[in-house]
């Protein structure tokens, strides 16, 4: 089964997706915030990354541009999970490599369909 | 189960009716010894008859007469021999009839136990019937309960997220709220500033001086539409893969 990783700065929405995509098998590891995710993704392969927006040390935007600039995570996919719903942070977000744009609520089962899907 | 005990049963119910057949037979027995009986003693009549005819015919009888005593001896044995008979046949009647009775109370107490077994096998299964039913019962409602719970875990999943977009929002409005405070803050100082001048001029004048700049309007406009942006409702889908 595939390795997601999650990353938010709330540990509550961690657990959440942790909760949601583990209860379906997945193996789910958490990060903080963006620099903790980087080194995380650098240390072991992971297959997906849901990554919050807006975080201290360093943001969902800055993190999707660093993953991308690494051999290993250039066609990973990517999704971010956000209370932004505005098109310029969509477009920002899509400019900068992310695979998809999630906005928060999550509704659990959407969840494991979006995650099933870009999986495939 | 029951079926077999029953069966056991039906065995020994059969078995009385065979004892029934070799009682009769014995019986049967008991007239031929009386046969044999009636010819001992007509054989030692006729005996008895050679006999006396044997004497009056004198010496010429004598060999005749030894033969007859013969033949009534001989008819004597039969008679003990068959009397043997009977009290053997009377000890087997005496155990037959025994074992007849003992047969007869065994099969009715067996089918009794039979029949009881039987009934209790099928109460037995009733019951079962019951508790099944039951258990079904039971698995339909932990069904019901755990689609509820499904349904609960969904629920609270969604609703704990609210805590953190509530928690982002409300960061969200802190920067629009504190450039609105400043411009306040300037507009307030200004107005004191006037205030100071106002006694010497004109009302109109003061009316004028009064006035926010373009500058103030505009940055307090700025962070209005920024606290708008913020509590702005969701726009675009709630999924979007690029």
């Amino acid at each position: 089964m595939a390795t997601i990783m999650t990353v938010d700065d709330t540990a509550s929405m961690r657990q959440m997706i942790s909760f949601t995509l583990g209860s379906v098998g997945y193996e789910v590891i958490q990060a903080g915030d963006g620099a903790e995710a980087l080194k995380l993704a650098k240390d072991r392969k992971v297959d997906l990354v849901i990554a919050d927006l807006n975080m201290p040390n360093m943001d969902g935007i800055t993190l999707v541009k660093s993953l991308r600039a690494l051999d290993s995570y250039k066609f990973t996919p990517i999704l971010m999970l956000t209370t932004e719903s505005q098109s310029d942070k969509r477009n920002q977000g899509k400019h900068a490599g992310a695979t998809g744009w999630i906005v928060k609520p999550f509704n659990p089962e959407q969840l494991v369909n979006v995650v099933k899907k870009v999986l495939g | 189960m029951a079926d077999e005990v029953v069966r056991v049963a039906d065995l020994s119910v059969q078995m009385v009716k065979e004892l029934d057949g070799v009682q009769s037979r014995a019986q049967a027995i008991d007239g031929f010894l009386l046969d044999v009986e009636k010819l001992a003693d007509q054989t030692s009549l006729l005996a008895l008859n050679a006999d006396i005819e044997a004497a009056r015919v004198g010496e010429f009888g004598r060999g005749f007469s030894v033969v007859a005593s013969e033949v009534r001896r001989l008819s004597q044995r039969s008679h003990e021999f068959s009397d043997r008979i009977r009290q053997h046949l009377k000890a087997v009647k005496a155990g037959l009839h025994k074992t007849y009775g003992d047969m007869r109370s065994l099969s009715a107490a067996d089918m009794e136990h039979a029949l009881k077994i039987k009934e209790d096998v099928i109460a037995l299964t009733h019951s079962l019937e019951g508790k099944n039913r039951e258990v079904a019962e039971t698995v339909g409602r932990i069904n019901t309960i755990s689609r509820e719970i499904a349904q609960d875990v969904h629920n609270v999943v969604v609703s704990l997220q609210f805590h953190d977009i509530t928690s982002q929002k409300l960061r969200g409005m802190l920067e629009p709220m504190d450039d609105l405070r400043r411009t306040l803050f300037h507009l307030m100082q200004e107005t004191m500033a006037t205030g100071k001048n106002l006694l010497p001029q004109k009302e109109s004048a003061a009316a004028q001086t009064l006035q926010p700049t373009d500058a103030q309007t505009a940055s307090s406009d700025v962070a209005l539409r920024k606290l708008r942006a913020v509590s702005t409702p969701t726009n675009g889908p709630s999924v979007e893969l690029f």
